[in-house]
């Protein structure tokens, strides 16, 4: 027999994350490369504390494991912001209410599908970073984190990349074969044919994943 | 000391929020986004340039109670730069080569447009916010040599396949025309 | 528990619904989820040896209402049947068209998401349908937004499949109400082969609630060594999904019991593959044979390459413990299964890079398509004309979060994979011209150049509505 299910049912995380397969190509896209920004408010108290701990993690390697690892990002920064550079009038000096924090990562790919990541294998470093902002959905579940990111994501302008069909790990990846290649190119000078195609045999598996 | 906030390995980032003159926001969005992309940007004149972003800033999103509604009370260009080697440098090279970024620039508060070379950077500084934490994936690494390594990995790909099944002498012949001789051109 | 081994049970499997013998039935327990809402065909596969997929333009809205009605009671629900099939099951979906042509109100619309409202012609570049499977070259009555409805027939034989299309005919035809516009017949091949020759749909996901027992491997890694069925939100709205939240899902009354259905008629160049893997298969120090299951991640016998590298094994395929049981993380190099396999693409599971499965979690399938068309003789080396390939049809609650991540970033590209812009060698779109398979060995291979073995023939993004729903909507006063 089968029952009809009695589970509560929840509020669905409803809010649109929007799709990545929007045309024309919006200005935070550029060839592989998707740029997220984010400018979003922390706690007065926990400011200093962010700012020393990102400071801290500049020299210390441990944090290679944690918001540093991914090899789908090629270029992130953290800025704690307290107070809008100010360059008199016209300009209206800016108070703010809280600091922020500004983020500005650049994904090889659609970021709603590398949020995951951070939900799901470094929620606690997202909480530290980001937590002690106000309203902030702490991962996991990875939705509404995606949802709070999509309505704080500044939108539009235009996307520079020097090298927009590559992708992360394709340039580490390259880096790795041209090395490779340099020494199979010293190695060879004066090799015979046989030695030759041993030693370029062995370069062709010591590279082979990143061909 | 800005090095020191900014800096990791050989890779520069530059953050700037500067104010535009109200009334002018409309025209540096279509500015900024008539900018044309890929190798035809202007900034693709700047070799050391890896990645920027340029975007207005004019806006801060209520997150929800109990956050005490905050008001930006102008709005912002915001350019960000990843880049090889020293800032003056880039600066002077934004000024010289760059002179579509007066287009966008100069909708700003107190911009002193790009001809002295030390005040324009004195403006650019004055506006920067110094980074926190800066993270570089393929550390130390040059945007050329980024391109030339991508370029050489294309070539061994072909030569891989095109070599697929050579006995030793075609193999090295093969070899030595296609990755020696260009090292010998040098 | 499972009942596989019986000759008695070949013997009629074979001849009675054509389940492929090495299929055996799964063990069922009590279900949590509401089947008799949830159409048939998502949460369990059907076996009926015949069927069609129907696509309708619905010309008088009322007369096509009165034709679902009639259909309506050979709708089958995700209820088992126990030991009879019905002669005949029909599921049917509807496009955003043709929910639009319906009369569902603006309101309820505007809660389905931007793909599906968009449809999948155009998104024709995400997917990788470019050149010759383009939309502009698809058949007629697909991608252009005619289509309203698809109807899919299953059947025992013709001729019950017959007595359906003449009921559309005669009611829906006839009576103005609906015209048949485009129109797939499907036949399984024997022993559950794909066109190219593999045994194919080995591997789905095990979903929670379903009362379905999951084999080994069907699921998502649960971190410790083991295997757990994946959440049915995943794939039906209204439920828990792997995100621990109920999915994003359409107004009522499309929030519960429903899904989204993809549907992709992709001809096959049997030939081409064919010779492909004899050429290149020369140079291959492993053969042809092991070239063709390198390029697939399973021998044609449907071992997989992970648990078998150097020859198929009879044994394991005959064991559904151990016929998907296996993972990626113990083969990091790709040297069992490479990288770019296609099967490593449709299902990562914990493959390097996506942390023990936790990444690949949210972008399952499943999977219900049919050959078509008539297979390749056997040792037949070049292409006799004939229209052959797979109706590819999925269910999943999200069609961009699921499906088009598998088909634009996993198959049209390698960059996940580490196989930068390399496409899947068997399906993928192979561009330029250019294309390659890194195959790691000692040394490592180079399939190229990629042909083009698949050609989309036109596809559709379609809502399977909730039984309740479909009476919704078929009900006047609303």
């Amino acid at each position: 027999m089968n029952t009809v299910v009695t589970e509560q049912r929840r509020t669905p995380a409803r809010a649109a994350v929007p799709s990545a397969g929007a045309t024309p190509v919006p200005g935070n896209r550029l060839g592989r490369l998707f740029c997220l920004t984010l400018f979003t408010p922390i706690r007065r108290q926990w400011a200093p504390v962010l700012s020393a701990a990102l400071w801290i993690a500049k020299w210390v390697p441990f944090a290679q494991k944690h918001i540093l690892q991914f090899n789908f990002i090629h270029f992130v920064r953290w800025t704690v912001v307290r107070e809008m550079p100010y360059n008199g009038a016209p300009q209206v000096r800016d108070r703010l209410n809280y600091p922020y924090l500004f983020f500005e990562s650049n994904f090889d790919g659609p970021w709603q599908h590398y949020i995951d990541a951070f939900a799901y294998v470094i929620p606690a470093d997202i909480r530290f970073v980001w937590g002690r902002g106000i309203a902030f959905p702490g991962p996991p579940p990875a939705e509404p984190l995606k949802a709070w990111i999509a309505m704080n994501s500044m939108e539009g302008g235009s996307y520079y990349c020097a090298y927009p069909e590559a992708s992360t790990r394709m340039v580490a990846s390259a880096l790795t074969v041209r090395t490779a290649l340099d020494q199979l190119i010293a190695d060879s000078s004066g090799m015979d044919a046989t030695d030759f195609k041993a030693r370029y045999e062995r370069f062709l598996c010591d590279v082979q994943g990143h061909l | 000391m800005r090095d020191k906030h900014n800096r990791t390995g050989t890779a520069y980032a530059l953050t700037t929020f500067t104010a535009i003159l109200p009334g002018h926001v409309d025209e540096v969005r279509a500015t900024i986004e008539g900018v044309p992309r890929g190798a035809d940007s202007p900034l693709a004149r700047l070799t050391q340039l890896h990645t920027s972003r340029l975007q207005i800033f004019d806006k801060l999103v209520y997150q929800g109670a109990p956050q005490k509604y905050d008001e930006l009370k102008n709005a912002y260009l915001v350019f960000t730069a990843a880049f090889d080697g020293d800032v003056d440098r880039f600066l002077d090279d934004v000024a010289t080569t760059v002179p579509e970024a007066d287009s966008w620039w100069r909708h700003c508060v107190a911009y002193p447009g790009l001809a002295d070379h030390g005040a324009f950077r004195r403006w650019i500084y004055h506006n920067q916010l110094d980074t926190s934490l800066f993270g570089v994936n393929s550390q130390n690494v040059s945007v050329s040599q980024v391109k030339e390594s991508l370029a050489a990995r294309e070539r061994v790909v072909q030569f891989a396949i095109a070599a697929q099944g050579l006995d030793a002498t075609s193999l090295q012949q093969r070899f030595t025309e296609t990755f020696m001789k260009e090292k010998a051109g040098h | 528990m499972s009942d596989s081994g019986s000759l008695t049970d070949l013997i009629s499997s074979e001849i009675f619904n054509g389940r492929p013998p090495n299929l055996p039935r799964r063990y069922r327990e009590q279900a949590a989820v509401d089947l008799a809402d949830i159409q048939g065909n998502v949460l369990r596969g059907y076996t009926h040896p015949v069927a069609a997929y129907i696509f309708l333009r619905i010309d008088d809205v009322p007369r096509a209402k009165a034709l679902l009605k009639r259909l309506m009671p050979q709708i089958t629900s995700g209820v088992p049947w126990g030991d009879t099939a019905p002669a005949t099951a029909l599921q049917f979906a509807l496009t955003y068209a043709g929910l639009e042509r319906v009369g569902v109100s603006p309101e309820i619309l505007a809660t389905f998401p931007e793909e599906f409202r968009q449809g999948m012609a155009a998104r024709a570049e995400l997917l990788g349908d470019r050149g010759p499977s383009a939309p502009d070259k698809w058949e007629s009555g697909l991608g252009t937004g005619e289509a309203h409805a698809l109807l899919t027939v299953w059947a025992i034989d013709e001729a019950h499949l017959e007595r359906v299309r003449e009921e559309l005919r005669a009611v829906g035809a006839a009576a103005g109400a609906t015209t048949v516009i485009n129109e797939t017949r499907a036949q399984a091949l024997s022993g559950g082969r794909d066109q190219f020759g593999f045994f194919d749909g080995i591997s789905q996901p095990s979903v929670e609630g379903t009362g379905m027992k999951g084999r080994p491997g069907d699921g998502q890694p649960n971190g410790a060594g083991q295997w757990r069925d994946v959440a049915t939100g995943e794939f039906v709205h209204g439920y828990v999904d792997e995100d621990g939240d109920l999915p994003a899902a359409p107004a009522a009354p499309f929030d519960r019991n429903g899904t989204f259905m993809v549907y992709r008629k992709l001809a096959t160049d049997v030939a081409a593959f064919r010779k492909f893997v004899q050429e290149a298969g020369k140079q291959y120090p492993g053969g042809p044979e092991m070239l063709a299951a390198k390029i697939v991640g399973r021998w044609r016998d449907g071992t997989p390459i992970s648990v078998s590298p150097d020859k198929p094994d009879p044994e394991v395929v005959k064991d559904p413990a151990r016929i998907n049981d296996f993972s990626y993380a113990s083969d990091p190099q790709g040297l069992r299964c490479p990288h770019g396999a296609h099967i490593r693409r449709m299902n990562p599971r914990d493959t390097e890079g996506f942390f023990g499965g936790r990444l690949s979690n949210r972008h399952r399938i499943i999977r219900r398509g049919r050959t078509y068309g008539p297979p390749l003789p056997e040792g037949a080396m070049e292409d006799d004309g004939q229209e052959r390939g797979l109706a590819f049809v999925c269910f999943n609650a999200s069609i961009w979060r699921q499906f088009e991540t598998v088909q634009g970033l996993w198959i049209d590209d390698g960059d996940p994979f580490g196989q930068g812009a390399d496409k899947d060698f068997l399906v993928g779109c192979p561009g330029n011209g250019n294309q390659k398979m890194t195959i790691p060995g000692n040394p490592p291979f180079f399939a190229a150049p990629q042909p083009r073995l698949v050609t989309m023939r036109g596809g559709e993004y379609l809502y399977q509505p909730s039984i309740s729903a479909l009476e919704w909507l078929v009900s006047a006063d609303r």
